[in-house]
């Protein structure tokens, strides 16, 4: 019963709240559209003045006592017992003819006028230990110290409030842990700005969108430390303010410091494309994918800037460019110089090389393997290409040394030397040849593969052209390529090495069956001799018949077990 | 009443918001009231809701740069009722509600986080300047006007000697009973509490409690000093009554643990009545206070009510 009695009061109760609630909300409501109203209408009362802490509001208060009374700006905080109202104020004039009884403000009005602050501040402050805080305070004295009216520097010797200001000046003594001292806390907290605050700062401003601060910043952060960060961030800020000569300059600074650095690359592709040099914006782009080839931002940049480039020079950039620096030992052959003439197809290739070494044996960048052919239409070996001035976007990649170079170049220079049948590219190879030498000043390099990977990446740089590739396997002992290989050498790579080595007959003829049986070393080579097509394998077996057969008799008989172990027959 | 005849606490409306809330205050003479937070992207977030009938109505969804860590009405007139706010990044605006846009008022008070701040002068209550006090993370009280900017209109620092300051949580207006008068008291992490006399601007009293002071308050701003409650952590509330300072021990005290021990976060009195008063605990309690003179208790407990929601930080009385 009781229970049932107590929740019907407790509904009882909460339904008279909710009355009271709506009740309340609608008066509420009312009183706010009143106030709204009446806002206009309301002459607000004065507001008491801010408290007194700094010296601008203060130049006023050279009157006297009285006039300051009436300037109802600076009352209220400024005197004990007066108050803003003007009644009070008037209090002490009408006094002015007696004497003021000891306790009036008149009485100590005269004696407070008097009153030397400087001395009472020296005194006061001499007594404070704290040598530092002292200093601090003078300085902010004026700012800090809200003592109504006071203001200590001045000579005004307004100071209704010294009593209390010397008590403020206790403080410091006081309380040891001098929470009523006036001081302030530096602007950093840990000192002197640092490079990296600033840089930090200017970060700061640059997500702001305030451009000119972060470069002012980003100066500031260098002045103290330059650093590769610093510099392309601050050439990025300039990229936003179009200063596109500026943020080039950076961007050259930060890589000299840091020449990995992929946005400073990229960021200087950015601003040499705006100021239209637009070749060279390709080469940085071309760099920054280089290092970050994931990077697809990168990826669209370069295809834009290469877009631009192509549509205002008309000339075709090539694809293709070959990872490998090539650089022909300059072992001499001058000789060879006449050599094109004599269309062998090693020939043409020492003498590209040992044309442009005898022009000008100096390093330089790496030719895509499609320039030295720039007008060949004939040969797909060769790769299409136009002619790309030298210098131009081409970045030298990692060169490995190879003494098999040296060893190679012996031979190449041997070769000229030695007659040889034609071959399908002769011609092509010399005009080309003319012209490399001509046009282009190359040193290249083949380096001996170690892997697989290397191999084939090579080859397929070579693009299908043979004299190259021969030169690879020239530059390869054939002893490691069971090691080279392992187990990953795939028919075609096999077909186009057989293909190739025909360049290498008669002269290499040893050495090219020494590469044949190498080959057969290599892991699984049944398999993939298994993988030669019909097609493939009736032209290897041509190839065989026509050209290895010719080469010296000694041969003959290794000739005929390997053709057997390639299944050519 | 329940069955023990003591008054609940019961929950009205439960609205639920995309924000978090660091502090909520009722838009006086209205029926309207404020939220003040942070969004999800860390921006600040301002809703103004009113009440109605038996819902709340979303006005006004405003996001701002920084996220809001606390506000007041107390600085602001009638008429404007502007808010004032701190934020993460140690600004002091005001806001005018009807024109969010751009703060009537701002200012670079703190370095760091402004943790918390009160207002009083404003509103037709009380004497004096209408002015804020602000304490933030780097330890400085500093009270400003808003007719002044970027120049508070007093502070105190703490001395630079020493390793880093402790930072201020709390802080509460008072004593303000003409207009030259008020006190400002201020609460540190360390348990400090210490009242500064703004007349005088300097320190009237300090003292030190166990725990780190989460919320401090007078029970009125505009009349003399007559007790005041400071909340810590760990669950404990002392008042302190204020009206007889004794020079060297200070202002008596009444210490009450509660039940639930968690952190105390702030106390809120009623302003139509001094006695009542409303602790927020740390598990989501509200626990309502009546004070009563008897030397055992600060207060007895009237009424407690447990909330299954995170801890309450904030609770803004009505007043009317």
């Amino acid at each position: 019963m009781d229970v049932q009695r107590q929740i019907r009061e407790n509904t009882l109760e909460l339904h008279e709240f909710l009355n009271d609630l709506k009740g309340w909300e609608s008066t509420v409501k009312e009183k706010e559209k009143n106030l709204k109203n009446q806002s206009a209408v309301n002459g607000s009362h004065v507001t008491p003045a801010p408290r007194k802490n700094h010296s601008k509001t203060l130049d006023n208060e050279t009157k006297g006592s009285q006039a300051k009374a009436k300037d109802k700006e600076k009352t209220a905080p400024t005197t004990l017992t007066a108050s803003k109202r003007k009644e009070k104020s008037e209090v002490p004039e009408s006094k002015a003819g007696g004497t003021a009884a000891s306790h009036t403000y008149d009485y100590f009005r005269d004696k407070w006028d008097r009153f030397d602050v400087d001395a009472a501040l020296k005194e006061v402050e001499s007594e404070n230990e704290d040598e530092e805080n002292e200093k601090v305070r003078k300085a902010q004295d004026k700012i800090v110290l809200p003592v109504r009216g006071s203001e200590p520097k001045r000579a005004n010797t307004k100071s209704d409030e010294t009593p209390a200001k010397i008590g403020a000046m206790e403080p410091g003594k006081l309380f040891g842990r001098g929470l009523g001292t006036m001081d302030r806390l530096p602007a950093y907290d840990e000192g002197m700005p640092t490079a990296t605050s600033e840089k930090e700062l200017g970060n700061d401003y640059f997500k702001e969108g305030k451009y000119l601060k972060a470069v002012d910043c980003y100066s500031r952060s260098i002045a103290l430390q330059p650093t590769a960060i610093a510099y392309a961030n601050r050439a990025m800020a300039a990229l936003k303010l179009k200063k596109y000569q500026e943020a080039e300059d950076d961007c050259t600074e930060a890589i000299s410091l840091d020449d990995r650095y992929t946005k400073a690359y990229s960021r200087r592709g950015t601003a040499r494309r705006e100021l239209k040099k637009l070749l060279p914006a390709v080469e940085d782009f071309e760099f920054a994918l280089r290092l970050e080839p994931e990077n697809k931002e990168l990826k669209k940049q370069y295809e834009e800037a290469r877009e631009l480039y192509e549509k205002s020079t008309g000339t075709r950039l090539p694809d293709t460019k070959v990872p490998v620096r090539v650089r022909e030992i300059s072992s001499g052959n001058s000789a060879s110089q006449e050599a094109p003439g004599a269309a062998k197809t090693t020939v043409p290739a020492a003498a590209k090389p040992t044309v442009p070494v005898a022009a000008k044996p100096t390093a330089v960048p790496v030719l895509p393997m499609s320039v030295t052919e720039p007008e060949s239409k004939t040969t797909k070996a060769f790769g299409g290409g136009a002619k790309e001035s030298s210098g131009a976007s081409i970045r030298p990649l990692t060169q490995v040394d190879s003494p098999l170079v040296v060893a190679h170049a012996r031979t190449a220079g041997n070769v000229p030397k030695v007659e040889k049948k034609k071959s399908v590219d002769s011609e092509a190879i010399q005009k080309a040849a003319a012209r490399a030498a001509a046009a282009v000043t190359a040193d290249r390099k083949v380096a001996a593969p170690k892997t697989a990977y290397e191999f084939e990446s090579m080859w397929k740089g070579f693009d299908g052209n043979l004299d190259l590739q021969s030169r690879l396997i020239k530059v390869m002992d054939p002893a490691s390529l069971p090691g080279v290989f392992k187990d990953s050498l795939t028919a075609t790579v096999l077909v186009d090495i057989i293909r190739c080595l025909q360049l290498l007959f008669p002269d290499d003829a040893s050495f090219a069956v020494q590469i044949l049986e190498n080959l057969t070393k290599v892991g699984r080579f049944s398999m993939t001799v298994m993988f030669l097509s019909a097609k493939d394998k009736s032209e290897l077996g041509k190839l065989w018949d026509e050209i290895f057969m010719k080469a010296s008799s000694e041969l003959h008989p290794k000739l005929a077990s390997l053709r057997a172990t390639y299944r050519l027959t | 009443m329940d069955a023990r005849r003591m008054p609940q606490i019961l929950a009205h409306i439960t609205h639920p918001v995309s924000c978090t809330i660091h502090e909520t205050l009722w838009v006086p003479c209205s029926a309207k009231f404020v939220l003040l937070g942070a969004t999800t992207r860390n921006n600040g977030a301002l809703q103004i809701y009113e009440l109605e009938n038996t819902e709340i109505k979303k006005l006004k969804d405003s996001v701002k740069v920084d996220s809001f860590k606390c506000g007041t009405f107390g600085a602001s007139s009638l008429e404007n009722r502007h808010l004032a706010t701190g934020d993460y990044k140690g600004k002091l605006c005001t806001w005018d509600l009807e024109d969010l846009s751009l703060p009537v008022f701002h200012t670079k008070a703190h370095e760091s986080i402004i943790n918390a701040i009160d207002g009083i002068g404003g509103l037709a209550v009380g004497y004096g300047a209408p002015e804020i006090v602000t304490g933030g993370r780097d330890g400085r009280v500093l009270v400003w006007d808003t007719r002044q900017k970027d120049i508070p209109a007093a502070s105190f620092e703490p001395a630079s000697t020493g390793g880093a300051a402790r930072e201020c949580w709390a802080v509460g207006f008072g004593n303000s009973y003409n207009d030259d008068e008020r006190c400002v008291l201020a609460g540190y992490d360390n348990g400090d509490l210490k009242m500064f006399d703004l007349r005088l601007n300097r320190l009237r009293w300090e003292t030190t409690l166990p725990n780190g002071v989460c919320g401090v308050e007078y029970d009125r701003k505009d009349i003399k000093a007559n007790k005041c409650v400071a909340v810590t952590l760990e669950g404990k509330m002392h008042a302190f009554d204020l009206r007889t300072q004794h020079p060297d021990k200070g202002f008596a005290m009444l210490t009450e643990k509660l039940k639930h021990s968690t952190t105390v976060w702030g106390v809120k009195h009623l302003p139509q009545n001094r006695e009542i008063f409303v602790t927020l605990g740390g598990d989501g309690s509200l626990s309502l206070y009546k004070y009563s003179r008897s030397l055992a208790s600060t207060g007895t407990l009237i009424s407690r009510v447990s909330q299954f929601v995170d801890h309450l930080i904030r609770v803004s009385e009505s007043w009317s």
